[in-house]
């Protein structure tokens, strides 16, 4: 039933049907005042319209219908329709708290209450990281400990402690990192295209295909690609808070669906992820003020402070996800965890070497201005 | 300063704890059952894995396979499970139970050595619902023709 030509439809079919739902939703944003007002499209020279958000729920309908209409096929194998329901009402939850958010600003701690239910959500459905390689070349159990919750039909719905535990760090991570990231026009959308395409590749790499996530994966780029066609430079509607979390919490889940690859999606997310350490460290350490607070200094924008146009930003994190996801196709075990730390130490150079650069840059501003 | 030293250590003394797995497996000369398939005349002996600690660990860690030895993994429901050879260091067969019917066979699966992460062990399937597994060394279904279709027996020592 899964060949080429069936996920080709599906790819195709998934992207002209989010294209379809952002087009809708930009107009339900702009008619019922969901826009940023701070952020006007600068390319419209005659009016300054405001920019329409909820981007998010065009991606969060096409993967519902989606993920319904294929029901039958996606539950073949490994996944459960327990599975697919946790998936979409968590996202359902996402996106609730995001247009809440998008309308009336939410502080950072009501915020992460919706990331924590739909987290629990779909940790209840069954979902969960339950084995972590650790460094000596052998494996952690995270399945030790575990309480029965309740019983329904005389069945145990556990909560295993450090499975749990593991599953919401990673999935808060993934959410986090993307929801900061959404800055600039076309980034996580984009990223998001190249992570599922990647996922759906490493989903046939086994003898044993996974065909129910390689769909899954398939979906969720075509619903961010849908989107992306809107939101790539010069954008004409923004993700909004409850996209920009969805799209990280897509990423994490299907990171665990296809046979449990963290170090891949580490390797997707790497520069997003090291840009975002390197932003606390410096809010928190360096300039002692708290992680939260807004400011100019996740890569992209340090990038555009030196000089280089948007568009070239947002190609060169596209390459780089590229570069290091590919990577996770061509190598396995010891290789990828090499790459993996090339990443890691060369974008944290980067990054500091920026950093000092545009020290330097604010020393001669300071300079010139007396 | 001190006060979160001392919050991070517990932490971590309990993370240590959590993680540690559990006992030393079991060897075959606690194998109570014994198991036929299809058309043999002879059974062999079986430990059963029929909680999940057991049938998570499988066959790991236990040094060999005894030929006529196996290991039953039993449920209590049937749907599609993936099985990898972690810790797993002979080849082995697979054979796929559903209602003590054969209903898939994968030969050969071998052991893969120089895995660093947990997500590049390969996955081993069936492409429909099962509820019961039988692991054995590899060569057995060859060896006893064992087919899809054929019956499985279990039975007390």
């Amino acid at each position: 039933m899964e060949n080429s030509i069936w996920y080709l439809s599906i790819f195709l079919g998934a992207t002209l049907v989010a294209y379809i739902s952002t087009w809708l939703m930009m107009k339900v944003a702009i008619r019922f005042g969901f826009v940023d007002e701070a952020a006007s499209a600068p390319h419209r020279k005659q009016q300054s319209k405001a920019m329409p958000l909820l981007g998010g729920v065009a991606i969060f309908i096409t993967i519902t219908i989606f993920l319904l209409w294929l029901a039958p096929n996606l539950t073949q194998g490994y996944l459960l329709p327990k599975h697919l329901w946790g998936i979409i009402l968590a996202a359902a939850v996402l996106m609730i708290g995001g247009i809440i958010d998008d309308r009336w600003s939410l502080t950072p701690y009501v915020q992460i209450l919706f990331p924590l239910l739909a987290i629990a959500i779909v940790i209840s459905s069954g979902i969960g990281i339950e084995y972590i390689s650790n460094p000596f070349g052998d494996v952690w159990g995270l399945d030790q400990w575990r309480w029965d919750v309740f019983f329904i039909n005389d069945i145990p719905y556990q909560f295993i402690i450090w499975a749990d535990v593991f599953t919401i760090l990673w999935l808060l991570g993934t959410m986090y990192t993307t929801k900061l990231l959404d800055g600039l026009d076309g980034l996580v959308p984009g990223i998001t295209v190249i992570g599922g395409i990647i996922i759906f590749f490493l989903s046939h790499s086994q003898d044993v295909a996974q065909p129910e996530t390689a769909t899954l994966a398939l979906v969720v780029a075509a619903a961010a690609l849908g989107f992306l066609i809107w939101n790539f430079i010069p954008a004409k509607i923004y993700l909004g808070e409850g996209g920009s979390l969805l799209s990280g919490f897509l990423l994490g889940v299907l990171a665990i669906l296809s046979g449990g690859k963290i170090a891949t999606a580490l390797l997707i997310l790497g520069l997003p992820i090291i840009d975002l350490i390197w932003v606390i460290i410096r809010r928190s350490l360096i300039e002692k003020r708290s992680p939260f607070s807004g400011d100019a200094l996740h890569l992209h924008f340090q990038l555009q402070k030196l000089g280089w146009s948007k568009r070239s930003v947002v190609l060169l994190f596209y390459a780089i996800t590229i570069i290091f996801g590919a990577s996770t196709l061509l190598f396995t075990g010891k290789a990828k965890i090499i790459v993996l730390i090339i990443l890691a130490v060369a974008s944290f150079i980067a990054i500091a070497w920026l950093y000092t650069l545009s020290r330097k840059q604010a020393l001669a501003d300071e300079k010139y201005s007396h | 300063m001190k006060n979160i030293l001392t919050k991070v250590s517990l932490l971590l003394v309990l993370f240590l704890i959590g993680c540690t797995q559990s006992a030393e497996p079991d060897s075959f000369s606690e194998a109570l059952y014994t198991i036929t398939v299809g058309t043999m005349n002879s059974s062999i002996d079986v430990y059963i894995a029929d909680e999940d600690s057991e049938r998570q660990k499988g066959l790991g860690g236990i040094d060999e396979l005894p030929e006529n030895t196996g290991m039953y993994f039993i449920y209590n429901s049937a749907r599609v499970r993936e099985y990898w050879m972690l810790d797993v260091e002979y080849p082995i067969d697979i054979i796929w139970l559903h209602n003590n019917k054969v209903v898939y066979l994968t030969k050969s699966a071998q052991p893969e050595a120089n895995i660093t992460l947990l997500e590049d062990y390969q996955r081993y399937s069936s492409p429909v619902p099962i509820n019961a597994v039988l692991e054995v060394p590899e060569g057995f279904i060859e060896q006893y023709d064992i087919i899809e279709g054929n019956v499985l027996t279990l039975t007390e020592k």
